[in-house]
This record gives structure tokens, sequence and C-alpha cells, in this order.
């Protein structure tokens, strides 16, 4: 379950403002971008390593980031579609993206447009990034992901069925230092 | 000499076993070493100097193979001034030494056959560069390590490839082309022969000979997984994002949650 508004990043692709994503006003957009698409671009296993210990900016490149911008706004219309279509209509499955040369051709990565947007999205996201405020806006969600899903990973091994069973309470005190030397003990 | 019964002759015969059983694991069959070219260049140089003329046949026969301790022997009556030479000349560019040849006029002075290759000259860049890609010999080994490190380098930073397919294949490593107009398949393979620390030439930047075969070794890789890539982020993302949705369009769950997700 994403957290932040996907209402809010819906409307975002819909007016074509993606590039204002990185605001304050978006804050909740942007959550949802994250949960949503970086984790594609970034693989799953890398993002869920390190999403409650990092900020975004630390784990995700800028061209990441922009990548994702990038696929989001090409594939807005069509995946509407599915939405509203089901996720086997064929309407949906004809529907070109947005870059795409042609209805059939799917090499949107050739068109000198999406080349453009992918720049124009590199140079606002490397902008942004410096603002305090988007620095705090990471932080929420570094925090927000470590509530959720725990700072500690699961542990590998004998022990970590051990750690679970373990309640603080029940934890031994540590012993106290002996005056007696250890060696002493043998001959009482 | 006194027999051993009873327990002492069990141990004896235990510790007879345990000595025949070592001796067995630490035991090893000679190594067969060819000497044959080494050989041939002995004969090579007797014969120059001797100015024999002696037949092939007798030569071919010469090549064979030889235990550790006959290789040994064969070395020690080799004369030493030759034994330095092919040495020297086999080292000098890491060349086996069954391409070393000693000219007859001057004894001292080594020819190869790899010296003859690194002469050639070219009048500009781009014949050099002609020639590079189309010698299909030109080209780098192939290292998973390196291929490695390669994707872990580049595929965060690079998404697309902006040059055309000819471009991106046949990229100019010519040193006259201004840094403005360099094109991205050069930038990348610069880029990547820095990160992975390779000795820098004289002058300036790396020289064609050092990127062309780096280049052709793994440009098909590089592109075919730079479009694998954008592919797969395309239907991971349209999954993530209908998943999304379907919370947000599934009459049931609408009831109990909100459209802002939490």
């Amino acid at each position: 379950m994403p957290m932040g508004d996907v209402q809010k990043l819906r409307e975002l692709c819909r007016n074509n403002s993606l590039l204002n994503i990185r605001t304050k006003e978006n804050s909740e957009a942007f959550k949802a971008f994250v949960c949503l698409i970086l984790q594609a671009v970034v693989h799953k296993l890398h993002f869920g390593n390190s999403r409650c210990y990092k900020p975004v900016s630390d784990f995700v490149t800028i061209p990441d980031e922009a990548f994702g911008l990038l696929i989001l706004e090409n594939n807005f219309e069509k995946w509407e579609k599915y939405v509203s279509d089901g996720r086997k209509s064929k309407l949906a499955k004809k529907t070109s993206t947005k870059y795409a040369p042609s209805d059939k051709s799917t090499n949107w990565a050739g068109n000198p447009k999406a080349l453009a947007r992918y720049n124009s999205y590199y140079m606002m996201i490397r902008d942004r990034r410096l603002l305090v405020e988007q620095q705090d806006l990471e932080n929420d969600i570094k925090e927000t992901f470590s509530v959720k899903y725990g700072v500690k990973g699961r542990q590998a091994g004998k022990r970590r069925f051990a750690d679970m069973n373990r309640n603080e309470e029940t934890v031994e005190e540590e012993m106290p230092a002996l005056n007696v030397a250890a060696i002493d003990s043998f001959f009482r | 000499m006194e027999k051993i019964a009873g327990e002492n002759a069990f141990i004896c015969k235990w510790i007879q076993r345990a000595f025949i059983h070592s001796k067995l694991k630490f035991w090893r069959a000679p190594r067969l070493i060819n000497v044959g070219t080494i050989n041939y260049q002995y004969r090579n140089m007797r014969s120059d100097l001797e100015s024999d003329n002696s037949d092939d046949d007798e030569r071919e026969d010469e090549k064979s193979t030889y235990d550790r301790a006959a290789y040994q022997k064969y070395l020690r009556n080799m004369p030493a001034e030759f034994l330095k030479q092919i040495k020297d000349s086999a080292t000098k560019d890491n060349l086996p030494p069954g391409l070393v040849n000693v000219s007859e006029s001057s004894s001292t002075e080594v020819s190869s056959m790899r010296t003859t290759v690194t002469t050639l000259t070219f009048a500009t860049e781009s014949e050099e560069m002609e020639y590079l890609y189309s010698n299909e010999n030109k080209i780098e080994i192939r290292s998973p390590f390196v291929y490695k490190s390669i994707a872990n380098f580049i595929f965060p930073t690079v998404k697309f490839g902006a040059d055309s397919d000819m471009k991106f294949t046949e990229p100019n490593f010519g040193k006259t082309v201004p840094a403005n107009k360099k094109e991205q398949a050069r930038r990348i393979c610069e880029k990547i022969v820095v990160h992975l620390g390779r000795t820098l030439n004289m002058g300036s930047g790396y020289s064609i000979g050092v990127l062309v075969p780096f280049w052709k070794a793994y440009r098909t890789e590089i592109k075919d997984e730079l479009v694998r890539y954008r592919a797969n982020v395309g239907s991971q993302a349209k999954e993530m994002y209908l998943e999304g949705k379907s919370i947000v369009l599934n009459n049931i769950y609408l009831l109990v949650q909100s459209l802002t997700l939490i």
C-alpha cells in the first residue's frame, strides 16, 4: 500500500506539470511517486534494503529519478485506460504512449522530445535536491518507512528465532565484577 | 634379528602402512614440459653461429617432451648467453619464446614478431580506426568481472542512447574531435576506462589503440542491457501503478480507506 496521495499525482500527470513535483505543495504526490515508480526504477531489493536507513537522494541517482518521471509521463494515458477498462482490455493495449513515434512502434526512447524532457527533469531535480525543504521531506519519508517496516532488517541464521521470542524484561542483568580473581576459585 | 610378536607386531604393521600411505599421498607424477620451441631456438642460434646448414626434418625430430629432471639438465647444458637472450626477448613484449628470432649479423640484438606489428604506421587517425574496427583480432578479451563493474557504474547514470546505431557501434575516438561534439558512446567508453583504473597514455587521454578494442568487446552487451533495463522498468512501474490504483477503484475498499493512502 503506497503512502502519499495518488490522486494528486494523477492530477499532476493530467495537467502535464510533473516538473513541479518537488515542491512543498506537492509533497504528498512526491511520496506516492517514490512508492509507486521509484521502487521499480531502483530495483525492489535495493529499494527495500535502503529505504529505512537513507534518504531518497542517497540511494536514488538523479538520472534514476528523472527516468522514473519520464516513464510516468510517457505511459500515463495508457495506464489510465487500463485502470478504467480493466487489465485485459484490448483498447488499452492498442493505445500508444506519449512519446512513441507511431501506434505500433514502441521505440519511444529514440524520440528527441523525450530526451529533451528527460534533460529538463534532470536539471529540475539537480537544483531542487539542494533545498532544505526537500531534504526534510526526504527525511520524513525515511522515518515513515522505518516506522512501517522497522529499522531492523530480517536476520539470518539460528539467532533470529531466539531474538523473536526474547522480551526486553527478561533480559538478564550483567553480573557485577568480583573482587576475587578467577584463579582463586579453584582452591576453594 | 628378533621376531616381533603380539601387540608390537600389530603396531609396527600399522606404522609401516601409515608410512607408505604418506609417501603415496605426497608423491606426484613428474610433469612433462614441452621444450621443443626453446630447443628449436637454441639450435637456430647455434646453426647461425657455426654456419651449419641443417635440414628441417632434423629440427622436427628434436621437438620432444622431457620430465622435470631432464629439462633441468637440458637447461644446465645450454650456454648461459643464449638462455639469457631468449628470456630477455620473451619478457620484453610478453611473447612466448617461440616467436623470437635472432639475426646473424648482430647476435646481441633480438627482434620479435610483435615489434613488427606495433611499428605499423598510419597517416591519419581515421585510417587507424578503420584498421582497428575492421580487424577482428583487435578486440579485448571479455571479462565478466569487468562487465559487472561496468554495469554497476553505467546503468544508474545512463538511461538513453542518444547516438544513432552506426555512431554507437563505431564512435569516433579521434583526438581532434572537440569536447562538445563527442558522441555519447565515446564519453561512456572513456568514463568506464577511467573508472576501471586503466593506466593513461602519455599526452592527453587514452589512445585509439586502447579504446577501440575495449569498446568492441563490450558495446553489444551495454546496448542490449540498456534496452532490457528500460523495458523491465516500464513493466514493473506499470504493475506498481495499477496495484496502487486498484485499491482506490475497488468499491469495497473505498468505504474503508480514503483516497489518501497511508
